[in-house]
């Protein structure tokens, strides 16, 4: 049986790699093919220049975050933990998700924003462990929880961004 | 702050390790007036602090909704105010998670307004 996580609720996320338990002859072809469309596709402008701008954004809140005191008011630096992780999440970032917006948090975490209309957000802060930090709101109903990178971003965190988008393009419809 | 969604940030709120969120108390301060207090006391030499590219206009109403209490000091200047009662569990993931969470509401509260100069406040000459 091949197995596939590489859709994001229901939509497909195009960038992120193709995972498979599976060892049959035509599921390792299935794979072969699926990695040759992701490489494909990462070369194209389109696809590739906005993830590759969020990189490039980490890249510089990293830089500008690197040194303790970085905000004015004894901030902790942002280190290469931090940074290494929230690399990997960016990295596992479907394709059918907005981009967040980034920052250094004051205790040398990284902060990760999507704002989606009114009342209609998720906050993510991920430290050097790998450990994120998150809440988001939907109308009236707020959550918050904790939980860690391994080499994916957290279940709770893809179900947040999924109905946060699936709202959007709910409400975009009506 | 998002300039796109003409919005605060979550992490604009988020208090120092003091737990005292420094504000000032505006009312009743025309606009300029209190341009003019971030000017002479937020901004210094360091790194962070050259500018500043807007403010958060928070109705006390909404720290009290959440349990926050904004406590007016007048130290270290006039009109100097504290915004203390932020969630003190010793768990300092829960902790973290909490305050993450009130400060998301606020970023996201109609009653709190964004407000852009229009051009960047910069030290006077």
């Amino acid at each position: 049986m091949t197995t596939m996580d590489a859709t994001f609720e229901g939509m497909p996320g195009l960038i992120i790699p193709a995972r498979s338990t599976a060892y049959s002859e035509p599921a390792r072809e299935i794979d072969n093919l699926r990695e040759k469309i992701r490489e494909h596709l990462l070369l194209s402008y389109v696809m590739s220049n906005p993830a590759g701008q969020v990189l490039t954004q980490l890249d510089e809140v990293c830089a500008e975050a690197s040194h303790e005191g970085w905000d004015g008011y004894g901030a902790r630096p942002l280190g290469p933990g931090a940074y290494g992780f929230a690399k990997i999440f960016l990295n596992a970032l479907p394709s059918t998700v907005p981009l967040p917006e980034l920052s250094a948090d004051a205790d040398g975490e990284v902060s990760l924003d999507w704002i989606f209309g009114e009342r209609r957000a998720l906050t993510v802060s991920i430290g050097p462990t790998g450990r994120c930090t998150f809440a988001w709101m939907l109308g009236q109903r707020a959550y918050q929880g904790t939980d860690w990178i391994e080499d994916e971003i957290p279940e709770e965190i893809v179900s947040a961004l999924g109905k946060l988008v699936r709202d959007k393009a709910a409400r975009a419809v009506r | 702050m998002s300039k796109q969604h003409a919005r605060p940030m979550p992490d604009a709120f988020y208090p120092p390790p003091d737990d005292e969120l420094s504000v000032v108390h505006t009312t009743g301060l025309p606009d300029r007036d209190v341009w003019e207090i971030g000017r002479l006391y937020a901004l210094g030499n360091q790194p962070g602090r050259d500018k500043i590219r807007g403010r958060a206009d928070v109705p006390v109403k909404a720290l009290a909704e959440r349990k926050l209490r904004a406590f007016r000091d007048d130290n270290p200047f006039k009109r100097h105010t504290s915004v203390v009662g932020w969630p003190k569990s010793d768990d300092p993931h829960e902790r973290k998670r909490q305050r993450m969470a009130i400060c998301l509401e606020l970023s996201q509260d109609p009653d709190i307004k964004l407000v852009i100069p229009e051009s960047p406040i910069i030290p006077s000459a």
